[in-house]
């Protein structure tokens, strides 16, 4: 378990994050998502021990994480961009990564060889590209059977049959060992399908943080096509409606509140249509940025 | 975790190795080079001298060769195992392994530390292999080990300094740039402060430059001047102790160090006021002084844009960018312009009390007036001259006359009278040099310099003081002289092979009581032409082994008891000039004027008044008797009028000079007309 207590990192002048509290259980997936400069690097930075938190502190199953090798070596960080020495082989940083993490496990390095069979075990890491550096990162990570993995845009730059293999990988760790992973992105519908816990920061802070199915819960999008005009204005008054859209007679509503309160207001009108859709993590989270002052400007160019 | 995997980590270790593994290749090749092939040049270069080369130490075979290669292998060595905190994504996946950050620490210094050493042992080995094996060239073993100490203690010293360096700043080619300027700094700062003093303090005499004293810790002067010198045990002590206050404070400030600092020009922002006045302060001295150099005029105006240039370089490269001009920026630079201009106003300034102390008499231990301070006044050590250590033959304990120097240095500092400009022609003729040393009672020293007018004003005190015995012990270097039972060489200028040494120590002791008789006997010694003298003594006073300290005295016809002294032990006829020697004297005028003494010598006078009227030939033996007393062999430029040429009847030939107050009525009606 990972307890982040009202931690602050400043930069300069800069407050990159302010006052963020948060845990992550045992084996959960966690989603970090927020806008671009939200602070969400720099929070997983601060998690791994990158970074000394300036207020706060980040405990590792109640052991701070700064500067502790016990807790570290349970843990690894993988950048956005992944650093490897000038000019050596994935075996090459494999011996390396042998000789730091005690938990290192060369059969399950061998194994996975399979997995990543597009990298040639003894050509220059710097060559490769930047997916397949990912993919690399990603290898030695693994080998070192972390407890928690700290993936920083893990996805970016993989190609489709790729994501889905690291998906895979992921989730095996999760279910075979319990590792708790901890994903920032703002691809949110690539991870949509993989966490089970999601945190939304802006702005340095962490404005929302729950198990996706709760947060799914809490607002809808409702299609409803009204007998009258009025009925509208009706519910508006009864429901807290973040979102709305109209093509023709039908509306397109977010809503906040459970299915079953909603339809009870909305069946209360018996309107022409009404469809409660599933609402992606990237709507939700549009709007919930929204409702924190963060909107798509309408711009005309 | 066992002890082992935390401080052994092989991972760690092998990066480390990799890093700078290759310097430590270079390095060796280039102290291989350093040592045992400069021997090797060495003994064939003495391979047809007579007397092997006998090294006193080791460094002694061009050893800055050694010290410059181990400043480029350190300061690199260094910056690269340390590359990993300066580069973003290294020091981020660095920090974010399970090692703490002292083990990084250690490992780069430890690794570093060993890849820099073994070179120099493995070089120490090889040398100590050729002890003895080398016909020409004659070392010890004990001086191959102590060379490779040295050497050792000096490359520790550096590494360390960069690495600590490059703690504070966040980038690797700062931290080289950095490392550079902070090793040159003490002195730079030296030269700039003294160049102002000279310009600005009156009576400042540049003592500092003399004694060496802050140019010693500038590591890269003093470490280059190592064949010369040497590299003392005292020295090695100093370099070690400052190496581990290094490390201590590299593992602090380590500790300190903020991860998200790499790429940073400065890590500690309390360093950046510090980095912005250095590099202001030294932006206007150094810009000030090109300025103040190349027109003369204006100091104020150059040092301010210098000041400004150097304020505007800090903030670009603090800011990491050239749009800095903000009104941040003003405000930064009157708060940083008023720093610096108090830092080069305060030490020029009335408020030093430099330009007006003038010791007491009763504070005053000893004291010497001269105008070379430089050359008259350091001691003779068995390395050369030494100003750390006062020679007290020139020195003078006489109240009366430290009196009467008091009393001159009190008058020049209440006038401070204007010399006129140094690039006048006559500046050196109407002004006259005085450096004034003084001794304290407490033990500490005041060194001046003057340019005092030769006017009516000064003129008593001046001669009060030239007047005195005291005055003309020191001119003359007399208590050495008294003290002297070196061989005396007496020579004839006119005929290189005339002359003769006087080896008996109750004769030296005579000779040089009779010279010290007649300088004593002289009124003025700074005016004080001596006319008709035809003799020369040399005598070495100070005697050491690495250079020669010969005194010239000229022997003055007025003085009759030497010339007494020399016929009676019947050195005069094996050493004067004589008639019979003589064929023939040429004579023309020397009209040169001050321009042309540099570039028309003697023969050229003689080739252009061939043949002329001008030229005069005697051969009359009394003529040439009479030219031969009253002319002599070396003369004051302003007061010759005529040029000599002795024909020898050996065939070989002598000029000499006749001055205007020799001409004498029987020579005038002979002189070119």
């Amino acid at each position: 378990m990972i307890e982040i207590k009202q931690l602050t990192k400043i930069f300069e002048d800069e407050r990159a994050v302010e006052d963020v509290s948060l845990t992550v259980h045992k084996g959960s997936i966690f989603g970090l998502l927020g806008s671009n400069g939200a602070g969400k690097t720099t929070l997983l930075k601060t998690m791994a021990g990158v970074y000394r938190a300036d207020k706060g502190e980040v405990l590792l199953e109640g052991q701070p994480v700064y500067e502790n090798p016990q807790s570290k070596q349970r843990m690894i960080f993988l950048a956005d961009q992944p650093y490897f020495f000038a000019q050596t082989s994935i075996q090459q940083m494999a011996v390396f990564y042998r000789a730091i993490y005690p938990h290192w496990d060369e059969q399950r390095f061998q194994q996975m060889a399979q997995a990543f069979a597009s990298i040639p075990l003894k050509r220059k890491l710097h060559r490769l590209s930047k997916g397949m550096q990912r993919q690399a990162s990603l290898w030695l990570a693994l080998s070192c059977k972390p407890d928690i993995l700290i993936l920083d845009e893990p996805i970016d730059g993989l190609d489709p049959v790729m994501r889905r293999q690291v998906k895979n990988l992921l989730f095996q760790e999760v279910a075979d060992r319990e590792m708790t992973v901890v994903i920032s992105s703002h691809n949110l519908r690539e991870i949509e399908d993989m966490c089970d816990h999601v945190g939304i920061m802006h702005q340095g802070r962490l404005l929302i943080e729950k198990e996706l199915d709760d947060l799914k819960a809490a607002s809808h999008k409702i299609q409803i096509a009204f007998r009258d005009p009025r009925h509208e204005q009706a519910i508006s008054g009864l429901l807290d409606i973040l979102h709305k859209e109209e093509r023709g007679s039908v509306g397109t509503y977010i809503i906040k509140g459970t299915v079953e309160r909603i339809t009870e207001v909305v069946q209360t009108y018996q309107p022409y249509v009404f469809d409660v859709l599933p609402m992606t993590l990237e709507e939700i989270f549009i709007y919930e940025m929204g409702d924190a002052g963060y909107d798509v400007q309408p711009l005309l160019l | 975790m066992t002890f082992n995997h935390y401080f052994f980590n092989r991972g760690l270790w092998m990066h480390a190795w990799r890093q700078g593994g290759w310097i430590g290749v270079i390095y060796l090749l280039l102290m291989i080079f350093a040592g045992p092939m400069q021997l090797l040049i060495s003994n064939s270069a003495y391979e047809y001298q007579n007397d092997p080369r006998v090294l006193d130490y080791m460094f002694k075979e061009d050893g800055e060769i050694a010290i410059l290669f181990a400043f480029i292998m350190c300061i690199l060595m260094a910056v690269f195992l340390m590359r990993y905190i300066q580069s973003k994504r290294a020091a981020e996946m660095f920090h974010s392994l399970p090692v703490r950050r002292e083990q990084l620490f250690t490992v780069s210094l430890v690794s570093g530390l060993t890849m820099l050493i073994i070179p120099i042992w493995i070089t120490a080995l090889i040398s100590g292999l050729m002890v003895g094996n080398l016909n020409h060239v004659v070392f010890t073993v004990d001086q191959v080990i102590d060379w490779a100490v040295s050497l050792t203690v000096i490359s520790l010293f550096i590494f360390t300094f960069t690495l600590f360096v490059g703690m504070c700043i966040g980038q690797s080619i700062l931290q080289i740039i950095v490392t550079v300027i902070l090793f040159l700094l003490p002195s730079g700062l030296n030269f700039l402060y003294i160049r102002y003093f000279s310009r600005y303090l009156y009576g400042y005499y540049d003592e500092d430059s003399s004694s060496q004293f802050i140019t010693g810790w500038s590591p890269i002067e003093k470490l280059l001047d190592v064949s010369a010198n040497g590299f003392s045990q005292r020295d090695g002590w100093i370099y070690f102790i400052v190496s581990l206050v290094l490390i201590g404070l590299s593992y602090l400030l380590y500790k300190l160090r903020p991860t998200e600092k790499s790429t940073q020009p400065i890590v500690f922002r309390y360093f950046n006021p510090l980095f912005r006045v250095g590099v202001t302060l030294c932006s206007a001295l150094l810009i000030g002084l090109y300025g103040i150099t190349f027109f003369g005029k204006w100091d104020i105006v150059w040092c301010i844009i210098g000041g400004v240039i150097g304020y505007l370089a800090a903030e670009m490269v603090l800011r990491k960018t050239r749009h800095v001009f903000d009104r941040k920026l003003w405000i930064g630079m009157v708060f940083y312009g008023v720093i610096v201009a108090l830092l080069i106003y305060i030490p020029m300034s009335p408020l030093t009390g430099y330009e007006t102390k003038v010791p007491v008499p009763s504070e005053v231990t000893s004291v010497y007036i001269g105008n070379d301070i430089r050359n008259d006044l350091p001691a003779y050590t068995t390395h050369g001259m030494d100003i750390e250590k006062l020679n007290p033959d020139m020195l003078s304990s006489d109240p009366d006359y430290i009196q009467s120097i008091v009393r001159l240095h009190s008058q020049v500092v209440k006038d401070q009278p204007d010399p006129g400009n140094r690039n006048d022609r006559n500046y050196y003729n109407v002004n006259e040099q005085v450096q004034i040393a003084y001794v304290l009672k407490d033990g500490s020293r005041l060194f001046r310099s003057y340019m005092i007018p030769k006017s009516d004003e000064y003129r008593s005190y001046l001669q009060e003081i030239q007047q005195s015995g005291e005055y003309k012990m020191a001119f003359y270097n007399l208590k050495a002289l008294g003290k002297s039972d070196s061989a005396i060489k007496i020579r004839n200028p006119d005929i290189p092979k005339r002359h003769i040494y006087i080896t008996q120590p109750s004769e030296i002791k005579q000779l040089n009581q009779l010279i010290i008789k007649e300088k004593l006997a002289v009124k003025n010694p700074k005016n004080n032409l001596i006319y008709g003298n035809t003799l020369a003594m040399v005598i070495q006073i100070y005697k050491g082994p690495y250079y020669s300290n010969e005194h010239y005295y000229s022997w003055d016809p007025q003085f009759k008891p030497t010339e007494q002294w020399l016929k009676e032990k019947g050195y005069w006829d094996l050493l004067v000039t004589k008639v019979e020697d003589i064929s023939a004297i040429v004579i023309v005028p020397d009209e040169r004027t001050q321009e042309e003494f540099a570039v028309v010598d003697y023969a050229d006078l003689f080739k252009k008044y061939r043949g002329t009227p001008q030229q005069v030939i005697i051969s009359n033996k009394n003529q040439i008797n009479e030219l031969l007393n009253r002319s002599e062999t070396e003369g004051e430029n302003a007061d010759q009028s005529y040029i000599l040429k002795l024909r020898f009847k050996d065939g070989t030939g002598a000029y000499r000079v006749l001055n205007k107050e020799s001409i004498t009525p029987d020579i005038y009606k002979i002189l070119p007309k």
